[in-house]
């Protein structure tokens, strides 16, 4: 990573001595005789003249000595010389003098080259990687002196990628020296007010690297730029492209992670994880190995909100959990919004995990494939007609060849399957208008050591349709479809065969438009709607079966919701960003409902009536208005604080009274009895860089309340249940805790440390002594693990081996240990203590992973990598769980672990 | 409730990521908060139509690193009511056994019953109502050789066992819940003669033949699991081929004689939730996925303080059936128990009357199995 030039003017008074320089008419001819001078006298001496003035960074000249002896010679030729013997190299404008390192690009110095000066219509191009590091140096004269009749002018601009040419979205766009900066929109373009005169302008975006251009600008003009990717090798690492950035974005509780950080992280089983990165990050926690789903900030797993292309992905994951649902191939960036959420998002309560795909490389057809112990994987992108892109990509397990090999009886008649396909089109209909279609589909099957065969898909289309009505305006639409589904059926004694299934439909529809400018005001407002058809469960069997089938009615449910929001300077050093959401359900009915006894528990027994529904009668409505504002104020250039409050609001909720999220849980709606979820935070953070971005640190504290939350009645009955809010419990959740941060974005050791104290607390919130857990008391969540650290070390050994570490402790979650025994016939029956009353073993992992490049060479056609890693290398046997079994008239402990043993892995990678 | 019977078993048996990444279950011993482990009254009452059934046992529960699975509570006040007005006093007959004297007495169909406990420390106990509910006729209790695929040294084989099944027919009740208990009886036999030592001055071997009455023995086990099942979704309310037991090669039953008596009766919701919670927080423990653990409380509560009981008390008709599997009907491999006692050298030497030692009693005496009293219905 290149740090950033500090061009520094020297004002040296030297006595001058044997230096003459002739007069401007004269050609700037120099006359000097000195041996062995440092050439920072030598420079000094020079300008002294008051003609020159000399650009370059401190380092680059120091203990450089010259000798020389100029007689009326031209400037070019005594940088010449001087450039001979000091391995430097020049470049002459007018009367400034770049100096740079190495002496590669002095081939082109010439004296008389002209700068591309930059008017309305004249861009500069970029010919070559060396003319593109060049421009770095290069003073660009934007405008026409004169021009402009106030003191100020509007510099635009395309930020796009040099290898691809695709541009830079969301790229930051900073004056050097201020915390002032835009970011680009969607097609890369920006646009930033400057006063007339040199400015620095700093370009930088996750997964690239990191540029600057100096500019004298003089009138409105333009400034093209081209950043080089950071990938140049597969398993090449560059954590944070964007520095200050955290400082400088007004949210706080954001996690951005971009495909690189994905795979640089030691990996189970070889296979780079996006959901196992979140878990990396402050805040986010889950109930332990083998369990789908993350937690946020005290929230429960089916409180977050995960997209991908716009699109919510009801299923993340495949393999039970252990691995994430989307290759990592396609990921372009994951952004996790954990604190403030904007409005143009909804319907979950605690995060907003979005994750774009990328957009497919629109100059040649290029590749990228593996082989682990695990999984094949291949991913194919290129460009298409014209102007336009697109990638498929593909996964899938051979895991049940493996199976076949390992003979243990938990594994007999087992198998395990998962596959998933996903491909997006990239349509570029014109300058202004954009289409982007997108597919995805993941299947997963497994039977485990039974004859009961368990499926489960996913499958999602999404389309976004972008519309750029000048550099300030854009709207958006996007439509999605996703499904998720799953079987279970048994077929081997046809008098108990049965295929039960549970199905979600939902199709939505948004329309998002922004307006932004260059003062930095941003404005958005926009609706979006979603239409849900959830099959709770269906239990289908053949004709001999004595089983008998239960039909349900599909769930009707229309969520809507109308956004607005702002985020302008307030002053220069404080930012806001605020933001209204009103968003509304609207329950349909269809068959028939129970009504129970008003002021009685909700149970079978005191069911009063039934009713039946017309389809889609509106059975009952909600509306939360939802409030966000987030504020940063600026401290100094390099730190900030922040304060954010959020309210959201949840219509559809995962049924389930196990500690893990499975795939068979259901998913239910809000209905009559079934409040929404609603969840207030209040966050704040205090956020500082240090050493222009190469450390970042942040403390960040939040508290939340959630109302509304799903508890469960003991024992609760889930599936296949008519009258299940009968099991359900509205309950009441809080949580509070503190995040420390610790990253280091540059050098050969890179990296991240991270701490959380947080605590979250549940109840079930009813006046009814039956149905209260814990006698209606506060009580730790299953996922209340208070002490967690995360810590990731990147280690650039050398220019072919990377090695990475990941360290994880956290607190041992809570749990219900058996407190008493007592004796019922011949059965020794345990007494369990309060609701998590006990928490199992402390967590405690460290991953470590190696990579080693095939080849170095530049421009090779096709690069492959080696990885080897180790999953848990101390082995310890985490427990997943702490559970009693009875040994004839003995009950004793037992600890389960999932993962109870070092896992070395070999993944190949290769990519063309 | 509906269509509780498919059993979810989400991931089953134990964890498949256990068993593939050999991943595995250690015993491990948490510290628990001994102020938690309450003396909680424990109650266990089921009357039947069978007179002399007039019986609850009592007890306390303690704490799970104890020795003793339970203490017995003495010094309580029983009494079981009806719906006719009737109140049955129970004495204590032994430590925490509380019976009617009148051992004629059996509960009737179609009453409600009731139980009544005021323990030693002035705590009075009721359980809810029961209405005892009638009989639900036995159709047969049959076993069929079944193979199944179980796993040996890492091989997968197919073992033949012999699988004891329970029809029920119940078209009149129609009953939604059923509970069976069985009691399996068999004859265990010494060997004929064994090898023994010489007490007396230099031990030397010689062979001992055993008398009939430790050659001869009865070995009675009662209920291990606890068999309940609903058939509220099925179409008719008619058991079908309900495994009770299943009897494995290699095992003693069947070597001589072999016979199980199953009891069958219905249950109420209440019960049936008990039983099924009871199965579910004891045997279904260990996978990624369990349900989260409870407390299981039945029907008994305290009326004058925030205490429950633990346990339950019931009343139903109860249908019997016995049948007998004799050494030839099958080709179940059994194994005489004492076989490998044969040639195992144990250094606890047992006396005999002719002033013998026998290597180990367990070879020697079938009453450290069960008794030589041949059962009534032998």
């Amino acid at each position: 990573m290149t740090n950033s030039l500090k061009i520094i003017l020297l004002f040296f008074f030297v006595c001058l001595s044997g230096l003459q320089v002739v007069g401007q008419e004269k050609e700037n001819l120099i006359s000097a005789n000195y041996s062995g001078i440092a050439l920072s006298d030598f420079i000094s001496i020079i300008e002294q003249s008051g003609i020159f003035k000399f650009y370059f960074e401190n380092k680059t000249i120091e203990g450089k000595e010259v000798s020389v002896d100029f007689k009326e010679t031209p400037i070019g030729e005594c940088l010449k010389e001087i450039s001979n013997q000091t391995m430097l190299g020049f470049y002459l404008e007018e009367n400034k003098v770049y100096l740079f390192p190495g002496s590669e690009i002095q081939k082109d110095f010439s004296g008389s080259e002209q700068i591309p000066v930059d008017s309305e219509n004249k861009s500069v191009i970029d010919k070559s990687l060396d003319d593109l590091r060049k421009q770095e140096f290069e003073i660009i004269t934007i405008g026409i002196p004169g021009k402009s009749g106030n003191n100020e002018a509007i510099l635009r601009g395309t930020v796009k990628t040099f290898d691809y040419k695709t541009p830079v979205v969301d790229g930051n766009v900073i004056i050097a020296g201020t915390n002032k900066g835009v970011s680009t929109n969607s097609r890369g373009e920006f646009e930033i007010k400057l006063k007339q005169g040199n400015h620095t302008i700093q370009f930088s975006s996750i997964g690239m690297k990191p540029t600057q251009r100096m500019i004298n600008i003089y009138s409105d003009g333009k400034l093209d730029v081209e950043l080089e990717t950071q990938i140049q090798v597969i398993g090449d690492v560059d954590i944070f492209g964007n520095q200050q950035e955290t400082v400088a974005q007004v949210r706080s509780g954001v996690e951005r992670m971009d495909a690189q950080t994905i795979k640089s992280l030691p990996a189970l089983l070889g296979e780079p994880d996006v959901m196992k990165t979140t878990l990396m990050m402050p805040g986010v926690q889950t109930v332990g190995e083998g369990a789908a789903g993350f937690n946020v900030r005290g929230g429960k797993t089916d409180q977050n909100l995960i997209l991908i292309d716009n699109a919510p992905l009801y299923y993340p994951s495949h393999f039970f959990g252990n691995f994430s649902a989307i290759s990592s191939d396609v990921v372009k960036e994951a952004i996790l919004f954990k604190g403030s959420i904007p409005s143009k998002y909804g319907g979950r309560i605690s995060s907003v995990y979005e994750i774009n795909t990328k957009d497919g490389n629109s100059r040649k057809i290029s590749g990228v494939g593996g082989i682990s112990p695990l999984s094949l994987k291949a991913m194919l992108e290129g460009p298409m007609l014209k102007n336009s892109s697109f990638f498929v990509s593909a996964r899938s397990t051979y895991s049940d060849y493996i199976l076949d090999l390992i003979k243990i009886p938990d594994l007999y008649n087992s198998q395990v399957s998962f596959y998933d396909i996903q491909g997006k089109l990239n349509f570029e209909l014109s300058h202004k208008d954009k289409l982007k279609v997108g597919f995805y589909t993941s299947n997963d099957k497994y039977s485990l050591h039974s004859d009961t065969l368990y499926n489960y898909q996913n499958r999602v289309f999404t389309a976004q349709y972008e519309h750029l009505y000048n550099a300030n305006w854009r709207t958006e639409l996007s439509g999605f479809n996703s499904f998720f589904a799953y079987d279970i059926s048994s077929e081997k004694d046809i008098s108990r065969s049965f295929n039960m299934t549970h199905e979600v439909q939902n199709y939505g529809l948004k329309n998002f438009n922004e307006y932004k400018n260059h003062n930095g005001l941003i404005l958005n407002f926009g609706a979006d709607v979603n239409w849900y058809d959830i099959n709770p469960g269906r239990l289908n069997v053949p004709e001999e079966s004595r089983i008998i089938p239960f039909i349900s009615d599909n769930e009707y449910g229309m969520e809507y919701g109308a956004f607005a929001g702002i985020e302008f300077s307030v002053t220069p050093r404080v930012v806001v960003e605020t933001g209204f959401r009103l968003s509304g359900f609207l329950s349909l009915g269809n068959g028939s409902r129970f009504v129970y006894a008003p002021g009685k528990p909700i149970t079978e027994d005191n069911i009063t009536d039934t009713i039946v529904d017309s389809k889609y009668n509106l059975k009952q409505s909600y509306f939360n208005p939802e409030f966000r504002i987030s504020t940063n104020f600026l401290l100094s250039s390099s730190s900030s604080l922040k304060l954010a409050y959020n309210r959201t609001s949840q219509y559809i909720h995962i049924l389930t009274n196990s500690t893990a999220i499975s795939p068979t849980d259901t998913w239910k709606l809000s209905d009559e009895f079934l409040l929404p979820q609603l969840g207030h935070q209040l966050s704040t953070g205090i956020f500082k860089s240090f050493n222009n971005g190469e450390y970042e640190t942040s403390v960040e504290g939040f508290y939340k309340r959630i109302d509304n939350l799903k508890e469960y009645k003991p024992g609760a009955s889930l599936v296949l249940n008519d009258h299940i809010e009968t099991e359900i419990l509205n309950g009441k959740g809080k949580s509070y805790g503190v995040e420390f941060s610790l990253k280091k974005n540059e050098g050969r050791l890179s990296g991240w440390m991270n701490y959380t104290y947080a605590r979250t607390f549940v109840k079930s919130d009813s006046p009814f002594e039956s149905e209260q857990v814990n006698g209606g008391e506060y009580f730790p969540a299953s996922y209340d693990k208070p002490h967690n650290l995360n810590v990731f070390a990147n280690l650039k050994a050398s220019r072919r081996i990377i090695l990475s570490s990941t360290l994880n402790y956290s607190t041992g979650r809570p749990i219900t240990y058996p407190v008493a025994k007592y004796q019922l016939g011949e059965q020794v029956i345990l007494h369990y203590s309060k609701f998590n009353q006990y928490r199992i073993p402390d967590y405690f992992r460290i991953d470590v992973s190696a990579t080693i490049e095939g080849s170095l060479k530049a421009n090779r056609k096709f690069d492959s990598s080696l990885t080897f890693s180790v999953y848990n290398v101390t082995a310890r046997r985490n427990a997943y769980s702490v559970f009693f079994k009875s040994n004839g008239n003995f009950y004793e402990g037992y600890r389960l672990s999932v993962f109870a043993t070092a896992i070395p892995t070999i993944t190949y990678n290769f990519r063309f | 409730m509906k269509n509780r019977f498919i059993k979810y078993h989400l991931f089953l048996s134990t964890l498949f990521m256990v068993a593939l990444l050999s991943g595995c279950i250690d015993p491990f011993k948490p510290v628990l908060d001994k102020s938690d482990s309450e003396k909680i009254l424990v109650v266990e009452g089921f009357i039947t139509d069978e007179p002399g059934s007039f019986e609850v046992k009592l007890s306390r529960s303690v704490p799970i690193d104890t020795m003793v699975n339970y203490v017995n509570e003495s010094g309580a006040y029983v009494t079981i009511s009806d719906d006719h007005n009737n109140t049955f006093v129970l004495t204590e007959v032994e430590p925490g056994v509380y019976k009617s004297l009148d051992e004629t007495l059996k509960a009737v169909a179609g009453r409600i019953y009731q139980l009544s406990i005021i323990d030693a420390f002035d705590k009075e106990y009721e359980s809810s109502p029961v209405l005892m509910p009638s009989k639900p006729e036995i159709k047969e209790v049959y076993w069929e050789e079944e193979s199944e695929t179980v796993f040996v040294d890492n091989e997968v084989i197919d073992e033949i066992g012999l699988n004891i099944y329970v029809d029920g027919d119940d078209l009149e009740n129609n009953a939604a819940y059923y509970k069976w208990d069985i009691s399996e009886t068999w004859e265990v036999m010494m060997p004929n003669a064994i090898t023994a030592l010489d007490g007396k001055g230099m031990p030397y071997e010689t062979f001992v033949k055993v008398p009939d009455e430790k050659k001869y023995c009865w070995v009675t086990q009662n209920t291990q699991k606890i068999l309940v099942k609903s058939v509220e979704n099925q179409s008719d309310s008619e058991v079908k081929k309900f495994m009770l037991q299943r009897i494995r090669p290699g095992e003693d039953k069947l070597f001589i004689r072999y016979s199980i008596e199953v009891k069958q009766y219905t249950l109420n919701k209440e019960m049936y939730d008990f039983w099924k919670g009871i199965r579910e927080i004891n045997q279904d423990a260990g996978s990624l996925y369990d349900k989260v653990p409870v407390s299981i409380f039945g029907n008994i509560t305290c009326c004058n303080t925030n205490e429950k009981a633990l346990g339950y008390f019931y009343a139903a008709e109860v249908d019997k059936k016995r049948i007998f599997i004799e050494k030839g009907e099958h080709e179940i491999v059994n194994v005489n128990r004492y076989e490998s006692c044969l040639y195992v050298s144990d250094e606890t030497l047992h006396y005999f009357t002719s002033g013998f030692w026998a290597r180990s009693a367990f070879c020697s005496d079938c009453r450290e199995y069960g008794t030589n009293i041949k059962p009534d219905f032998w």
